[in-house]
């Protein structure tokens, strides 16, 4: 019976096809690479995909051959960089401070380059756009980001291992409920922080890395406290309670440029919310609680910090931008006090939880009046840190009332 | 235990009283639920339990409401997100989550710093050059998965909760590897400036084309040099930066075989789709008219023979590691689920592999 044989190519003397031999040719593939790599059993067909994908021969002879000359061009060790850079370790580790010195610390007012260069390095011409939108430092800097940066990552937590679950007992029923559509509402404007700030991280131009490791850090609060207040409603009976209207988060999904955004978030919003995380933490039902809560107040302290001096930079760099932050804020405090309209049973929660019981509902209501006269009283000294003073005079109208 | 009626209407009758509604307390509305602590703590798989652990397979709501809270009337819809779990679910998404928030390092303090000494100029150069690589590489992969963060349905939160642990840890690589280059002497040297592979990532439209070719392809790529750091670092601090890395690329590139494989399970008409985005992807990764990358390979090159004096050596041992990245590639291919990829993988990988087992 005769065997069923695979047709080989014509071959010539030294066992390299024809085919193969003339697309070696013509994409400049020394012969010899072809010969050593067919002996060291590569198969034909490899090779004339390796040369049609556009291999370099010298790709190829740094794969295949044992027997090379290695010559290198160290063109990128004469750029133009600044060099005898040694950054010193100090107290606190080598930080992200520690390593701004020399011209790596320079950075300019406008970032001039659209690529994914790094602040300091050298970009061969040619080098294509990359999409960032932002590229002026007072839009999105703030004096204390590598400060803020490197706290962050120092006080990490996790709410499955640093949070003592175990002394969460059975609560009375109204209590379970309050805290569980307390912390219904915080997970969505932690969602909310969520969804928003992805797409501002990708926005920032490289050359304010310092911007960018922030807010990814920020990230990873709001998803570490929209897991952990999750986790809390989920681990004593009851659960979540019902939606929120939702309406504080429009400002946040719709800002239009970063200023809006970190107005809205980091100096609107955060004071409104660190305040109820103090609270809270004051208010807790046990030691579980007062954990969460100081953890989490103390996150949302350094996002609030960035806040203010981020608008106190922007203030100081284009005085002229003053009236559209207040717009900005004002929008955000409409939105606030429509929410608060709208949210009965977060409302209702909030008495409870501050009266301690359905029962005591009425003087819960007229402490959570008081949380929010103080609440209100210290988002107006935040403004007036970060540089906008005067503000109780043109709150939105509604809001005012808390006064 | 239900709110007892009778003391919502003697409240009701209170004097001065604001008006009450306390209709979100009926008994009906609130499942009972008690998670319970597991070995790692109160895991999010511990807390996926009732109606709260009931993932939908098409997100139907475009709000940021909770998975397992009562739905309210008339909310503001707040993004178009993907809706389908198929498209960007991956299975291990709440373990590598909890894992990483546990893994969590400090670049400032955990890396013993105090041992980078002098090195020959040639060589300290050559550190400094892959860390100028990496410093960009970093930045664009804490940027691809932020960008799809406002896509995630929170009723999909997992997913989105494992996206913002790869910004976070992206974030760190591009500060410890910008560290490093500014601590001993040197500074940053030669950008890449955008290779055409990376910016293939930044591209991507399709979640699962994003994840391929970033977690599978390119950080797999990224994993395995890590993993062979020891041939790069030079002292014990580059040899703990290199270790802590591959360890968290390990979770990134553990979600993207995850997803793949999911994908392939539940929507297994997209086989050939994504064959179409890794053929395009492998052959950008790395493509001879990027021009980018010769940098790196002789500060490889330089790095793996421990100077300029014996280049041989460090040429056999990068050899090792092309041929190590290309098989742990198809393995993980072949793990999600992707194994005819042997036969169509570009020529450029595909002749590093071993012969299949078995």
């Amino acid at each position: 019976m005769a065997q069923k044989t695979e047709k080989k190519p014509a071959a010539t003397g030294n066992g390299v096809s024809d085919d193969l031999r003339r697309k070696a040719e013509s994409k400049n593939w020394p012969i010899a690479i072809i010969e050593k790599a067919l002996e060291g059993g590569v198969k034909e067909e490899s090779l004339h995909q390796a040369m049609d994908a556009g291999m370099t021969p010298m790709q190829a002879r740094q794969m295949l051959t044992e027997d090379r000359k290695i010559e290198l061009g160290l063109a990128w060790t004469k750029v133009d960089t600044e060099r005898g850079i040694r950054a010193e370790v100090g107290k606190k580790g080598l930080t992200i401070d520690a390593i701004n010195v020399g011209s790596y610390a320079d950075v300019p007012d406008i970032w001039p380059d659209q690529t994914m260069r790094p602040r300091g390095a050298y970009t061969k011409p040619g080098a294509v756009s990359m999409g960032y939108t932002i590229y002026s430092k007072a839009e999105v800097w703030s004096d204390n980001l590598g400060e803020l940066y490197e706290e962050a990552i120092q006080r990490r937590w996790a709410p499955a291992t640093d949070i003592p679950w175990e002394s969460i007992a059975p609560l009375p029923e109204d209590r379970e409920r309050a805290i569980g559509q307390i912390l219904t509402a915080l997970c969505e404007y932690n969602y909310a922080v969520i969804l928003s700030l992805g797409k501002w991280v990708r926005e920032v131009s490289y050359g304010f890395h310092e911007v960018k490791l922030y807010l990814s850090t920020v990230l990873f609060d709001a998803g570490r406290h929209y897991e952990a207040f999750r986790k809390r409603a989920l681990a004593n009976g009851r659960g979540l309670g019902v939606q929120a209207p939702g309406h504080r988060l429009m400002p946040i999904r719709e800002a239009m440029c970063y200023a809006e955004m970190a107005t809205v978030v980091f100096l609107m919003n955060d004071s409104f919310v660190l305040s109820l995380y103090q609270a809270l933490a004051a208010l807790a039902q046990n030691d579980a609680e007062v954990e969460l809560f100081t953890l989490a107040a103390q996150d949302k302290a350094r996002h609030l910090a960035y806040g203010v001096d981020h608008t106190r930079f922007l203030l100081k760099h284009q005085p002229e931008r003053r009236d559209e932050i207040r717009r900005y804020l004002n929008k955000a405090e409409e939105y606030l006090t429509a929410d608060r309209a709208a949210d009965t049973p977060l409302r209702e929660a909030l008495a409870i939880h501050f009266g301690g019981g359905l029962k005591q509902i009425g003087d819960g209501f007229s402490k959570l009046n008081d949380f929010r006269h103080r609440q209100l009283q210290t988002y107006l000294s935040r403004l007036e840190s970060a540089g906008i003073e005067g503000h109780e005079n043109v709150l939105w109208p509604e809001l005012a009332k808390d006064l | 235990m239900a709110i007892d009626q009778a003391v919502i209407d003697e409240l009701r009758k209170e004097p001065g009283m604001p008006d009450i509604d306390l209709s979100w307390l009926r008994e009906e509305d609130a499942p009972g639920i008690v998670a319970k602590m597991g070995k790692r703590g109160l895991t999010l798989d511990q807390i996926n339990t009732g109606v709260y652990g009931e993932v939908p397979e098409t997100a139907t709501h475009g709000t940021t409401r909770s998975r397992g809270s009562i739905p309210r009337a008339g909310v503001l819809r707040t993004a178009y997100f993907v809706p389908e779990k198929s498209d960007i679910w991956a299975d291990n998404a709440t373990l590598i989550y909890e894992e990483a928030a546990q893994r969590q390092w400090s670049s400032a303090t955990d890396i013993p710093w105090e041992t980078v000494q002098p090195l020959p100029d040639i060589v300290e150069e050559a550190i400094c050059q892959i860390c100028t690589f990496l410093t960009e590489v970093e930045f664009i992969a804490g940027d691809a998965p932020g960008q799809w963060l406002k896509q995630i349905s929170p009723d999909h939160y997992e997913v989105a909760l494992y996206l913002i642990s790869q910004v976070m840890d992206e974030a760190r690589h591009l500060d410890v590897f910008r560290k490093r280059a500014l601590v001993n002497g040197c500074g940053l040297l030669e950008a890449a400036g955008a290779t055409r592979g990376l910016r293939n990532v930044l591209d991507s439209k399709d979640f699962t084309e994003m994840s391929a070719l970033m977690h599978v392809l390119a950080e797999g790529f990224v994993q395995t040099m890590f993993r062979t750091g020891e041939f790069i670092a030079q002292n014990e601090a580059e040899k703990m930066i290199f270790r802590l890395c591959a360890q968290d690329e390990s979770r990134h590139v553990g979600f993207g075989v995850m997803h793949l494989r999911y994908v392939l399970e539940h929507a297994p008409e997209r086989r050939e789709e994504i064959h179409h985005y890794l053929d395009r992807a492998e052959q950008l990764f790395g493509h001879p008219t990027d021009g980018g990358s010769s940098g790196l390979q002789e500060a490889l090159l330089i790095t793996m023979s421990g100077g300029t004096g014996d280049l041989d050596k460090g040429a056999e041992i990068a050899m090792a590691l092309n041929k190590k990245q290309a098989n742990e590639y198809m393995h993980r291919l072949e793990v999600a689920g992707l194994g005819d990829r042997r036969e169509r993988m570009n020529p450029a990988f595909g002749m590093l592999l071993d012969p299949p087992k078995n």
